[in-house]
């Protein structure tokens, strides 16, 4: 396994604390997620956990700015000097222009993000991914892909990452680099990660929450089932 | 300008995946051009005729190949949800939409200038040195109908009726610019550049409404959800 | 209701009585009591009709272009009722507007159609908010519809002076245009008369009107808004 290089963070002394609060979001008469509260800080890693459509990934959007709560609110406190999070989302999409190569997308995003490019370009190196770095991003295989998005992500230096299933479509090699870095890059930034009940998520987090039904419940251990309704709910 | 140096960054990106994209330019100047020989065909053999429609059958033309390829340059950024990450990276996510005006700008211009070439060939026109004009119209219809099509892509894009809506909501709202074009076209052919001025004029107009639209309102019509 | 006590006292439906009465009235005094016109004969009595309903039509998409700007500006749902209200009625009365256009084209031009420069202006706008309504109804979520729409609201009214030029100085390049003179003295006071109490009592209906979609739609988001209140089945 390469020796992760630390990637200096210009902002790394910038902490941030999200505080969500009773989240909502409502598809037509669909309820996705339900009053979820969460608070966190810079340097927490947390792992959200629950079956397929319990509003995981609904979850993460609203937290990312990206889909606007029917009610319930998203908001940000910051240390001195800085205003709002940079924001590194990953979704079940790689977010990556097909047509491009990685060392475009990579430069792309670092470019528009005001990073140096050379540093996001490491990390397709430290993900075991550099030797595809000349085609085109249609053309890789999937578990290729979602490295190269992870790569993407981190190569604009955010304070805040947001992983949905980051160790899906990986083989156990590729998901130990995966693991080895974001555990290398992700120590003081703010780590949110979700997935539907994987060892190697909860093995990265510091906090575990487990949904269900679209209701968001932090949990001491993972109870190696899925919660039953209890009736502390909402 | 932070937000023109990205504006150009995301132009280049757009312009990098279609010259890439193994031919879909050359399927869209083919678009083009199939659709000026049947409207040419529709109008009838008779030389002088059609050499008076050339204009018109031209825009026409490029007007369909134009909603085509709206369309695909939007795609470039929804296919993989890039635009997510776009609309996370960017501070002024105003750049988002000028890339993509100035993207479609440039190929508008490019397919201009096959469909001209084409006109001129198959229908005989006379070129003069007064067809130099021809720039500045091209130009600016090229950027009337990019900064009026990449507003109504992100509206229809986001509807659940794209394809039928696209052309739908984009027409009307393109009469300006296709009868400034045309006009200003045809008085050029017939060397009286001078009347092409208030066209283009009207038609600078269209383009300059558009983009301040757009740069005031792009972010309402492009919120993921 | 939502829609707030001052709008409700006007909705009730004795507003709508004496609105309906009141054009019964100018109608049977446009087409009865005023004598007919002495250059056009009768023909000039859609006159009373034309006029009022091409006023309203773009009172009804100038309402919804201030109403769409005041959604954007305040995100209240509000303001929303208020465009859908106004591009309907828009609709209905440059529906108007253009049959009645063309049926005194025919009888007065013998064509029921010459692109006229102000009636190609309405046709086009008409298209402009069919598309407008189109839009709203292929969008389910509220919020999307609302924000969309008011996007295409602002930009189709927007559009319109450059459109009327556009058509104005294509028609005078290919022909003369033959438009009513809205100045001409040959109007006598009756006929006058008639045309401004035409406009009077189709401006009350078009209030009354408007202030009922407007309810309608508020009840509507007020169903809505109870459906998704129930709490997620377990």
């Amino acid at each position: 396994m390469p020796s992760p290089v630390i990637l200096g963070s210009p902002r790394a002394s910038s902490a941030f604390v999200l505080i969500a609060h009773g989240l909502t979001r409502l598809y037509g008469d669909t309820v996705a997620v339900w009053r979820a509260d969460l608070r966190t800080s810079s340097g927490e890693a947390v792992a959200i956990q629950g079956p397929n459509g319990s509003g995981k990934s609904t979850l993460l959007r609203l937290l990312a700015g990206l889909a606007t709560p029917t009610s319930g609110t998203v908001s940000w406190a910051a240390s001195a000097g800085a205003s709002r999070p940079k924001v590194g989302y990953l979704g079940h999409a790689s977010h990556l222009f097909e047509a491009l190569t990685p060392v475009e997308n990579i430069r792309l995003a670092a470019r528009l993000a005001r990073t140096d490019p050379d540093r996001g370009l490491r990390l397709l190196e430290e993900l075991g991914i550099a030797s595809w770095a000349g085609r085109r991003c249609g053309d890789l295989s999937a578990g290729t892909v979602r490295r190269v998005a992870l790569a993407r992500v981190l190569a604009t230096d955010p304070d805040v990452v947001i992983v949905d299933e980051p160790f899906a479509a990986l083989d156990p090699t590729a998901a130990g680099l995966v693991e080895a870095t974001i555990r290398a890059r992700c120590g003081q930034r703010l780590l949110i990660l979700a997935s539907h009940g994987d060892a190697r998520t909860r093995a990265v987090a510091d906090r575990l929450f487990e949904m269900c039904d679209g209701r968001l419940e932090e949990r001491d251990t993972w109870s190696g089932a899925l919660p039953a309704q209890t009736g502390s709910a909402g | 300008m932070n937000v023109f140096a990205d504006a150009a960054l995301l132009a280049a990106k757009d312009l990098r995946a279609e010259l890439r994209s193994r031919g879909a330019l050359v399927a869209a100047g083919t678009l083009g051009a199939v659709a000026f020989v049947v409207a040419a065909m529709a109008a009838g053999p008779d030389r002088a005729q059609l050499r008076q429609l050339a204009p018109a059958l031209t825009w026409l033309a490029l007007l369909y190949a134009a909603i085509a390829m709206a369309d695909r340059l939007d795609l470039v950024d929804r296919r993989d949800d890039a635009f997510s990450a776009l609309w996370l990276a960017l501070e002024d996510r105003r750049a988002i939409y000028l890339g993509k005006v100035l993207a479609l700008a440039v190929v508008l211009l490019v397919l201009q200038g096959v469909l001209f070439g084409l006109a001129v060939v198959l229908l005989d026109l006379p070129l003069s040195g007064e067809a130099l004009w021809l720039a500045p119209v091209a130009v600016v219809a090229a950027l009337g109908a990019a900064a009026t099509s990449v507003l109504v892509v992100a509206l229809a894009g986001a509807s659940g009726q794209r394809t039928l809506l696209m052309p739908l909501l984009l027409l009307p709202l393109m009469v300006p610019v296709l009868l400034a074009a045309v006009e200003s076209t045809g008085a050029i052919l017939v060397s009286a550049p001078a009347a092409a001025l208030q066209w283009l004029a009207l038609s600078a107009a269209q383009a300059a409404l558009f983009a301040g639209l757009g740069v005031l309102v792009y972010e309402h019509a492009a919120t993921p959800e | 209701m939502s829609a707030g006590g001052r709008l409700s006292r006007f909705s009730r439906p004795w507003v709508g009585v004496v609105a309906a009465a009141a054009t019964a009235c100018t109608v049977v005094f446009g087409l009865f009591i005023v004598p007919p016109d002495r250059l056009q004969g009768d023909v000039q009595r859609i006159m009373y009709i034309h006029v009022p309903s091409a006023w309203l039509g773009y009172l009804g998409f100038f309402i919804t272009f201030a109403a769409s700007a005041a959604f954007l500006w305040r995100r209240d749902p509000r303001y929303d009722r208020v465009a859908v209200a106004g591009a309907e009625l828009g609709l209905l009365f440059t529906g108007l507007t253009i049959v009645t256009g063309a049926l005194w084209g025919k009888a007065t031009w013998g064509v029921w159609w010459d692109w006229d420069p102000r009636l190609t202006t309405t046709a086009i706008l008409f298209v402009i908010y069919a598309g407008y309504v189109l839009l709203r109804g292929s969008i389910v979520d509220r919020w999307r519809r609302a924000r969309l729409a008011a996007v295409l609201g602002i930009i189709g009214f927007a559009d319109v002076p450059i459109v009327h030029f556009s058509v104005l100085w294509w028609r005078g390049l290919h022909q003369a245009p033959t438009v009513i003179q809205p100045g001409d003295p040959t109007i006598s006071h009756l006929l006058l008369a008639a045309l401004l109490l035409n406009l009077a009592s189709f401006t009350l209906l078009f209030a009354w009107l408007l202030v009922r979609r407007v309810e309608l739609e508020a009840d509507r988001d007020q169903v809505l808004a109870v459906i998704g209140e129930s709490e997620p089945a377990a």
